[in-house]
């Protein structure tokens, strides 16, 4: 077990217990400290108010609160979590309209069910190694969706762009 | 009739484009990306190595276990699948040697019936008188 991974604290919220469950043994296992468990998006929420997390894996359909909703209450700030928190959507929702609404409500990386153990890692390192800006425009709140490194050939277009410190 | 001509629906895009852009610069902030989660790490080895490590650790170990919906399979269904196999290879090794031994004894049926009957033309040959 690497005691540097025992600092961080995951939270996986999924109806499935199954799902929950394999996740949360797989990051134990892995070496990660704490694995919360939540059952819905309100249930999340409640624990967040409580709880710091430093990652959030996300299923898409849950009951009284979808996946696409409880990243929404996140980043728009309504619950107490940090509102650039990295969010993993988890989900068995594999059409390409659905990953782009899930890029475009602010979901840091999508993963499809099922899933490897490598899968999940990449992941994670993807997010602790290179993470990415944080956007706050009227109608998008969430990382920068821009991933590709290849420069913008076009005129820029957030020339009025403010770039502030976490 | 002649028929207008409309502008090609490129130009069309590009001036739309310009406008919005415009409009959206001007409310957007940016935040530098949250390196906190690097620093709890602290100096030294990255996430991808420490947890390339973690992965050796528990190569070839059950770390979990799902349904088939989650994609997972343990390991007794694969040495099912291996004498199912071996059986199925050795009933049809036995056909093929039945099959052997039946085409042979046709061949002899057969070279047998092709002996051409060959008729003798022309009166009987009497036997003669003792």
């Amino acid at each position: 077990m690497e005691p540097k991974l025992k600092e961080f604290s995951i939270m996986v919220v999924d109806d499935d217990n199954l799902v929950q469950k394999l996740v949360a043994d797989v990051l134990k296992n892995l070496g990660f400290g704490k694995v919360y468990r939540a059952d819905d998006g309100n249930t999340a929420i409640r624990m967040l108010e409580r709880v710091t997390v430093d990652f959030i894996f996300c299923d898409w359909r849950m009951p009284e609160m979808t996946g696409p909703e409880f990243i929404k209450k996140v980043r728009t700030g309504q619950t107490r979590a940090n509102p650039m928190i990295p969010i993993i959507m988890l989900t068995g929702n594999a059409e390409q309209h659905q990953v782009i609404e899930a890029r475009n409500v602010g979901a840091n990386d999508y993963l499809i069910k099922p899933f490897t153990v490598r899968q999940i890692t990449k992941r994670i390192i993807e997010l602790v190694d290179h993470p990415r800006e944080f956007v706050a425009a009227p109608k998008y709140l969430g990382p920068c969706r821009r991933r590709k490194v290849a420069g913008h050939k076009g005129t820029e277009r957030r020339k009025n762009r403010k770039i502030k410190g976490v | 009739m002649k028929k207008k001509l409309s502008k090609p629906s490129s130009t069309r895009k590009k001036a739309s484009s310009k406008k919005t852009s415009a409009k959206n610069a001007s409310n957007v902030t940016i935040y530098a990306p949250d390196q906190r989660l690097k620093k709890k790490l602290g100096k030294g080895q990255s996430l991808a190595e420490i947890i390339a490590e973690a992965l050796t650790s528990v190569s070839g170990k059950m770390i979990g276990v799902g349904h088939s919906a989650v994609g997972l399979t343990h390991a007794p269904v694969s040495k099912k699948a291996t004498t199912k196999k071996v059986a199925v290879k050795k009933v049809a090794a036995k056909k093929v040697a039945v099959k052997k031994v039946t085409a042979k004894k046709n061949v002899v049926k057969k070279s047998a019936a092709k002996k051409p009957v060959v008729k003798k033309l022309g009166p009987k040959k009497r036997k003669p008188k003792k």
